[in-house]
């Protein structure tokens, strides 16, 4: 059983490292740094299997493994460097077309998170609550809260 | 939000995932899962360890049942009302994994005496298995690029099995960089279940262990005089301080099968390394009669 669980692991890592890469990306901008929250997001996961008791939550919490090993990244690095990344953006009048990062910019952490996680992997609300440990209204507050500051980025002529 | 928002957020959606994905993501991924795997096979090792008692690895263990009864022992026991006690030796364990590099293999005997099985003795051999596991772990741990070298191999053959003793013989080679054998003998008094020391034989009899280290002294010159090839640690004229001395008593020992005591040395303890591991066996006109019964 638990030789099944580390395949199965390994096989939602590997097809979907992209996804993990792109979701480390939106927390520290730049290419290294996710490179290395990849890799040790992977190495955690392995490690820890322990921890899952059904194949089926694995690549749930496999979500919540980057999702917190970019956080405690940041938190690390944060303590070294004054970076732009808990500092909230002044709203841009219109955002570069060219880089949607940009425009997730001006959200806080933890709407982008649901923004990234709901729009554009469609996930579920459930298993977004489920991910990032929060009671489903909240993940719901939260969401509407972004898209509606999404909005008065996306359209500006009518704010 | 409207039609026209909705479709900017399938544009950010188009876009966010059109972020590029260095080629070396796939790389560091692997990585990262080949580093699990190593940090999760030891992490089940110190599960194993809290759980026995005994140092383990996640490796498969295969426990095979071999019980050893020697039939001169039988026939002993009938012949003896009083000793009924019959030992058996049971392979407990084996610790085996594999790697590129690394590679252990250590059984584990076990000794049952009459129904028990908990003796002291066994503790004694579980400790010097754990710590030969130990060992292995150690190299294992220090040296996780893969670029080291290190293999265990320890077996075990009964090599007394009277109505008083049993003497198990742990043979362990160790190949690192060269190879080193070691023999690690213990030897169970069968009534207490214990290991029986060295000194302890000799109890009332003080002055034996000099009188045997003496005869042993004996022994290696008269094997160095007539073999030029053989060499033991004594009458050195460069390091005379390692030169054997005398025994101390802990030494591995057994008896072989005229009932003589037959004393066991490790490589390099007693002589240069390529004479390995050295055994004298000593008359019994110097122990006399090793008591039986």
């Amino acid at each position: 059983m638990k030789q099944k669980i580390e395949a199965e692991a390994e096989r939602i890592l590997l097809t979907n490292y992209e996804t993990y890469y792109r979701l480390a990306f939106s927390y520290v901008n730049n290419g290294q740094d996710a490179l290395d929250i990849v890799q040790e997001s992977a190495y955690k996961v392995i490690k820890d299997l322990g921890k899952v008791r059904e194949p089926d939550f694995l690549s749930t919490w496999i979500y919540r493994v980057v999702i917190n090993t970019a956080v405690d990244f940041l938190r690390k690095r944060g303590k070294e460097s004054v970076g732009l990344e808990g500092v909230e953006i002044p709203h841009l009048d219109h955002y570069n077309e060219d880089d949607p990062m940009e425009l997730l910019r001006s959200l806080d952490e933890k709407e982008r998170e649901i923004v990234i996680l709901k729009i554009f992997e469609e996930l579920k609300l459930e298993e977004i609550a489920q991910i990032l440990e929060l009671n489903i209204n909240t993940v719901k507050a939260r969401l509407y809260r972004a898209l509606k500051k999404l909005r008065t980025e996306l359209e500006p002529e009518l704010t | 939000m409207d039609q026209n928002g909705n479709e900017k957020l399938e544009q950010l959606k188009d876009q966010y995932h059109t972020i590029p994905v260095p080629d070396f993501a796939k790389d560091r991924i692997m990585a990262g899962i080949e580093q699990g795997k190593k940090g999760r096979r030891k992490r089940s090792m110190m599960k194993f360890t809290k759980k026995t008692g005994l140092t383990a690895a996640a490796a498969l263990f295969a426990i095979t049942v071999m019980a050893n009864l020697s039939p001169m022992t039988a026939k002993a026991m009938e012949s003896i009302p009083v000793i009924g006690t019959i030992a058996k030796v049971v392979t407990f364990r084996t610790f085996e994994e594999s790697g590129d590099n690394y590679e252990a293999k250590i059984q584990v005997p076990q000794v049952s005496i009459g129904d028990h099985s908990d003796s002291e003795a066994n503790q004694s051999i579980a400790d010097y298995a754990n710590q030969l596991i130990a060992d292995y772990e150690n190299q294992v741990k220090q040296d996780l690029e893969g670029q080291g070298h290190y293999s265990v191999t320890s077996t075990y053959d009964v090599v007394t099995d009277n109505p008083k003793y049993l003497s198990l013989r742990i043979k362990t080679t160790v190949i690192m960089a060269s190879g080193s054998n070691y023999a690690k003998i213990f030897t169970i008094d069968k009534a207490t279940g214990k290991v029986a020391a060295l000194k302890e034989l000799f109890a009332g009899k003080p002055d034996m262990l000099s009188a045997i280290s003496d005869n042993i002294k004996e022994q290696m010159r008269s094997q160095m005089a007539a073999d030029e090839n053989k060499q033991y640690s004594i009458d050195s004229r460069d390091d005379p301080e390692d030169d054997f001395k005398g025994l101390t008593g802990e030494e591995s020992f057994y008896f072989d099968k005229d009932g003589r005591l037959v004393l066991s040395f490790d490589e390099y303890t007693v002589a240069p390394g390529y004479m390995g591991v050295v055994e004298f066996t000593i008359p019994k006109s110097v122990t006399g009669d090793i008591p039986f019964q």
